[in-house]
């Protein structure tokens, strides 16, 4: 396997050393471009008090493309696909090398918080979120509670 | 202008024009084109998102064996359209990487900055917000600044970006618009930034 680049094991330190509040990601010790990640849902949203785990792997060309990331927690959101797959511009056309791994999981954190349905990858959530919020509101709870706080 | 795919076709399937030198001239020319799009990587996973990992580094050798290749067919076999296509590969490039980038040229005309000027420049960082390394750090640093914002960054670090991309890392703005503004200098240098389409 081809030398870690220094961005990498800097921003990996910095990771561990000074995390991101209620953000966790912790490189494999076999394969330091893959990350165990967990993001706590943000308060006062639907996921509150649940931790939901994700992977992220750093592609060869990182940083020149986005970080892979994918939800491995199920989640009941309008923008996260029943495989995980998160609808972030960030993640797409939008990513820039001067984003970091801390940068992308504040912003997947925030998605949390924000969910938008307009821009859907979940087209049953999303329909759902748009014609009865409520009712989508009461679901991702209860997927919170069910999938997002077995501890370990 | 005409498109890659409009040269692309009229290579599969050449007006037929008799003479057997010809026929064996397109029938290498398409070996040459047919291992090239065998060698270079699809972008297409499986959400449909491009994946630049793929591409970058193996396509760029793919590009220059399809050049070279062309080259011998063009000069040596004395094909026309291998001429062309290789006219078409110099022009535009990026119709062939499927890449949204500047040219190797744009790249290499690019500001260079010393460590010592960094000060003067006030859009700089301290930092290349790509490698993240401290510019002063680099014992044998090569600096620029983008034509537009003049944010700056190890060549290494900007280079590989800007040959899929436009737009800086930093602002996001597209690097592309330089001529617009050397031109607009050129005949009004205290203008505002609004009057700059003008002389466009
Ligand atoms: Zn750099
Ligand atoms: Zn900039």
């Amino acid at each position: 396997m081809s030398s870690l680049p220094k961005r990498i094991i800097k921003e990996t330190e910095r990771l561990v050393s000074d995390p991101v509040p209620g953000i966790s990601a912790i490189p494999h010790d076999d394969n330091l471009r893959y990350f165990d990640v967990a993001i706590q849902g943000p308060s006062g949203s639907p996921y509150e008090d649940g931790t939901f785990k994700l992977e992220l792997y750093l592609p060869d060309d990182y940083p020149m493309c986005a970080p892979k990331v994918r939800f491995l927690t199920k989640i009941y959101h309008p923008n996260i696909d029943k495989l995980g797959r998160i609808c972030l511009d960030v993640l797409k056309n939008n990513w820039s090398p001067a984003l970091q791994i801390r940068t992308i999981l504040l912003s997947i954190q925030a998605l949390l918080g924000a969910p938008n349905p307009d821009d859907p990858l979940a087209n049953e959530v999303a329909e759902e979120w748009k014609s009865n919020e409520a009712l989508a509101i009461a679901t991702a709870k209860s997927w919170t509670e069910q999938f997002a706080k077995e501890g370990d | 202008m005409a498109t890659y795919e409009d040269d692309h076709n009229i290579t599969l399937a050449p007006q037929r024009q008799g003479a057997e030198d010809s026929g064996r001239e397109h029938q290498s020319l398409f070996s040459v084109l047919n291992s090239f799009m065998t060698r270079a990587p699809q972008p297409a996973a499986a959400d449909g998102s491009h994946d630049f990992s793929a591409i970058s580094g193996a396509d760029s050798a793919a590009v220059d064996a399809l050049r070279n290749s062309l080259r011998v067919l063009s000069s040596e076999a004395g094909s026309t359209l291998a001429h062309e296509l290789m006219e078409q590969l110099e022009n535009n490039s990026s119709d062939f990487t499927g890449d949204k980038g500047v040219s190797d040229a744009f790249i290499d005309d690019m500001e260079r900055v010393s460590v010592k000027d960094l000060k003067l420049i006030k859009t700089a960082t301290d930092t290349c917000a790509i490698c993240t390394n401290d510019f002063g750090n680099d014992q044998y640093p090569l600096l620029v600044a983008l034509p537009t914002c003049k944010h700056v960054f190890d060549l290494e670090c900007i280079g590989p970006w800007l040959k899929f991309n436009k737009t800086c890392p930093l602002c996001r703005s597209d690097v592309t618009v330089k001529k617009k503004l050397e031109i607009a200098k050129n005949y009004e240098s205290e203008e505002e930034e609004e009057d700059w389409e003008m002389y466009g």
